[in-house]
């Protein structure tokens, strides 16, 4: 008994002194550190290099490379490395052997891009390769071939890859942007490529033309004109071989189309105030969803399409609020302010983007859905800030500005960095809507 | 000796004058009972004359009368324009964000409501406007919200529904493209077209 | 059964020393108290002569000054400065202990039982452990291990710097969960190759972990160990922990 007592208690120590010994050349705290250096990843896109040396080969080689740049740029994601000597292409083959993954992160790298042009004939053969340079591995290898005047899709294709290794969605490549401009006089709709490439007129009304929505499978577009001499919602198909309206008496504005169905949700006013009602996609009412005094327009839809955001002035002031379809109950989300309107509710589910006015200004804010922390402003002292609208992978706001003077579009990442204008056409542009991923 | 000589021209002359006289006094008294080709024609053309001169008094008093009646006429449309344009013209204002009634707007829907019970076959369109500040969108619902307003008040009053439509711009249409308070005041209005 | 160990639990930080009294009662020195009690002493109920007494309460009073020391080293979990000091005290303690105990045993015991402590003795001895101990001892020596942890605390703050300038965080990409930590830890050799990355904790997200691990691997190598440090590797440990943009 003691014996095995006196075994314990000796086995005991040795065990821990053992222990203790094997730590006591290197006990170390822990040093924290909180603030990333970089907030985004460090890329870098060697120049690609054009196969055959023509001039054709290099122009698009230069051309490309460029696209490819501004395009993931455009993601926000991304922190382009720019080294003179290490971009410098030596015209050989897409993956040299020996890649050097070294001298790309002794600059801080940790992924890149190389590119390889070939014209044959018409048409153009494009290798692209992703590398992790910090792991030591090729993430992603492609070759496209298709004709010349066809390699920005193929760069977009690919530009989408990446962000699908990198982030897990496919990102906002295949999507497209519908917006307001009075470029003829008139307020139009005008669709353009998500980075605001080749803008392209959608309607003729020449009347007011407002409100531009997409359905969730892009191929409609809901709008309000007064093409008829009074606001109705118009319902075309994308090729506009097809067309409703929705034509009640009173004001019709505002549509929302429900993701996945041919259903929209409208503010119409034919019973006496504006209220918000269920519609099918050729205008018949499904149900009423609102009953209130005053103001309810502005719906915006939960990406599930269970609950819907919209505006209200029930209590005296426009303010936001949420309902949630099945169970029929309305809960007030801000509470800050005496104007906050235009609610859009973000592709991820989790947070609203709405404008509210302050102090005269209109400026863009974020509210998380559940309401349950402050919201958080994203534009601050830039003129008016107003009508936001995510990008499909709810990673980018695109929203009208007037910080310039006219009216212009502007895009920003989620958190209200990188702000910078879209495009800029004649007259102002407004109130723009960013399409579902084609 | 002088006087007599006088005495004597005098005489004479007035022997002459009594013969003068009786000699032109007898000549229409020679043909009293023949009356003379032009003394008809003479008596015709006064008679005639008088007669003209009637008529044309009438004439200018007509005409007076034409141009007088044209004269209130012209007054009454003019009055009547008056009033059309100052139904139109008074618009009914609102305060920011509002589409309550101000006392002052529900005086002017007043004078509103007495020029269309004047006027009973007159259709009207109340538009709604806002100042451009704000949205879009919750602008076009308070344009909606304000025509409203002034058409339930106009009924109210006693106008006939049926003649009374509703528009709203919201902040699409403003009278003043100023950026200042004074275009904004105006800019938030109820306004009243005849159809 | 006459003096019992102490009822609670033993966890792996607690000494329990018994220093066996000849009377079979159990002398506990009870230093595993969170709460710092001071050591029970439990009076065996038979004589024991005077002498025997007083050394007990010295002996119980050395051990509960280093044995406190020793545990709380080791429930903080942050042992700031080696234990080379403290381990060879205690050992030298127990040492002294098992001597006594010895002397005891051999004065009052059993033959086997005495032969019994020899063999453990023997073990304890060989265990290895004190070989180490004396390696330590040589390399740095008493007096110069406060300057020389210094020296090695400045280094690792160095090195820390020089792999936050290198750590690259995108918020959107992690998916913007707040307060999220993982604690790497690695070795750098003395001309400032890192060699073995591992993860005392993990963060649960997965891209928070693989930009703390790139950020180590693009500092590799670091700047060597700084001068009057002779040691084999250095360890760092790092908790990186985003705070975000909002």
């Amino acid at each position: 008994m003691l014996i095995s007592r006196i075994k314990k208690s000796l086995f005991v120590l040795i065990v821990f002194i053992a222990a203790s010994s094997g730590r006591c050349l290197g006990d170390y705290d822990y040093i924290d550190i909180t603030n990333p250096f970089l907030r985004k990843i460090p890329m870098a896109i060697s120049s690609f290099s054009a196969v055959n040396r023509g001039n054709d080969e290099v122009d698009q080689a230069v051309k490309n490379r460029e696209l490819l740049r501004k395009s993931l740029e455009f993601t926000s994601y991304f922190s382009m490395i720019h080294n003179k000597i290490l971009t410098s292409g030596n015209g050989s083959k897409a993956a040299p052997p020996g890649l050097n993954f070294k001298k790309w992160t002794a600059s801080g790298v940790e992924l890149l891009i190389t590119g390889n042009v070939e014209i044959i004939d018409k048409s153009i053969k494009l290798k692209l390769r992703l590398y992790d340079t910090v792991n030591k591995k090729m993430l992603l290898g492609k070759s496209y071939k298709t004709t010349i005047n066809n390699s920005r899709k193929v760069i977009h294709r690919f530009c989408s890859e990446v962000i699908y290794c990198i982030t897990g969605s496919r990102g906002v490549f295949y999507s497209k942007i519908a917006f307001l401009s009075t470029s003829t006089g008139k307020k139009e709709i005008y669709i353009s490529d998500f980075d605001g490439y080749n803008p392209k007129r959608f309607t003729y009304s020449n009347s007011i033309t407002l409100f531009p929505a997409w359905s969730s499978d892009g191929k409609w577009i809901a709008y309000t004109s007064f093409a008829k001499g009074n606001p109705d919602i118009f319902v075309k198909s994308l090729d506009k071989r097809q067309s409703y309206l929705i034509n009640f008496k009173g004001t019709n504005s505002t549509p929302a189309w429900v993701p996945g169905k041919f259903e929209l949700a409208a503010s119409l006013s034919y019973s006496g105030d504006p209220e918000i009602y269920l519609l099918t996609g050729t205008g018949k009412i499904n149900k009423r969803l609102t009953r209130s005094r005053d103001s309810d327009l502005s719906p915006t839809w939960s990406p599930d399409g269970t609950k819907m955001a919209f505006v209200s002035k029930r209590a005296g002031t426009p303010q936001i609020y949420i309902k949630n379809i099945a169970s029929g109950k309305t809960a007030r989300l801000t509470f800050m302010g005496k104007y906050n309107t235009q609610p859009e509710w973000s592709p991820k589910g989790d947070k609203i983007a709405y404008s509210a006015i302050e102090n005269g200004e209109i400026n863009i804010y974020v509210i998380d859905s559940a309401g349950k922390y402050p919201p958080v402003r994203l534009t601050h002292s830039a003129g008016n800030n107003e009508s936001p609208s995510w990008s499909p992978d709810g990673s980018l706001i695109v929203f009208s500005s007037t910080r310039g003077g006219a009216s212009r579009i502007y895009v920003m990442t989620a958190f209200g960095t990188d702000q910078r204008q879209l495009l800029s056409m004649p007259g102002e542009q407004t109130n723009p809507k960013w399409s579902p991923r084609f | 000796m002088k006087k007599n000589l006088w005495v004597r021209l005098a005489l004479c002359f007035v022997l002459a004058g009594f013969l003068f006289t009786v000699s032109c006094a007898k000549k229409p008294m020679a043909a009293p009972d023949q009356p003379s080709q032009e003394e008809l024609a003479a008596e015709k053309a006064a008679a005639e004359k008088v007669a003209a001169e009637k008529a044309k008094l009438e004439e200018m008093a007509k005409q007076k009368a034409i141009e007088e009646e044209q004269l209130r006429q012209e007054e009454a449309e003019r009055d009547k324009l008056a009033a059309i344009e100052e139904f139109i013209n008074n618009d009914i204002n609102f305060a920011f964000d509002c589409s309550a009634l101000t006392s002052e707007s529900q005086f002017v829907l007043k004078q509103k409501a007495e020029w269309l019970e004047a006027n009973t076959d007159a259709s009207v369109t109340i538009e709604g406007h806002c100042d451009e500040r704000g949205t879009n969108e919750y602008n076009l619902a308070l344009g909606d919200r304000r025509a409203q307003s002034a058409k339930a008040f106009l009924v109210e009053l006693g106008v006939g529904e049926s003649r009374l439509n509703t528009i709203s711009y919201g902040e699409e249409r403003p009278t003043d493209n100023g950026h200042n308070e004074q275009a904004w005041t105006k800019n938030r209005r109820a306004h009243l077209i005849i159809e | 059964m006459p003096g019992t160990l102490s009822s609670r639990k033993i966890l792996p930080a607690v000494i329990d020393v018994n220093l066996v009294s000849f009377s079979g009662k159990i002398y506990d020195s009870e230093i595993s108290d969170h709460k710092g009690k001071k050591a029970e002493i439990v009076e065996p109920d038979q004589t024991i002569s005077k002498k025997s007494k007083k050394e007990f309460k010295t002996i119980a009073k050395k051990n509960i000054k280093t044995k406190d020391n020793v545990k709380t080293g080791i429930k903080k979990k942050k042992i700031k400065r080696s234990l080379k000091k403290r381990t060879f005290k205690s050992s030298k303690v127990v040492k002294s202990a098992m001597d006594r105990l010895e002397k005891k045993v051999e004065l009052d015991r059993p033959d086997s039982v005495v032969k019994a402590i020899e063999s453990l003795k023997k073990e304890a001895q060989t265990g290895g452990l004190v070989s180490n101990k004396k390696k330590v001892q040589q390399a740095i020596g008493p007096s110069g291990s406060r300057k020389l942890a210094e020296i090695i605390d400045i280094y690792r703050v160095e090195i820390a710097y020089q792999i936050q300038k290198n750590w690259a965080f995108s918020e959107s990409i992690a998916g913007n969960h707040s307060d999220l930590t993982a604690e790497v830890a690695f070795k750098v050799m003395p001309d400032g190759r890192i060699k073995d990355i591992w993860f005392d904790k993990r963060s649960g997200n997965k891209y928070l972990d693989e930009s703390a691990l790139k950020a180590i691997k693009k500092s590799d190598p670091v700047r060597p160990h700084p001068k009057g440090v002779d040691l084999p590797i250095v360890e760092i440990g790092i908790r990186f922990g985003p705070k975000g943009l909002k």
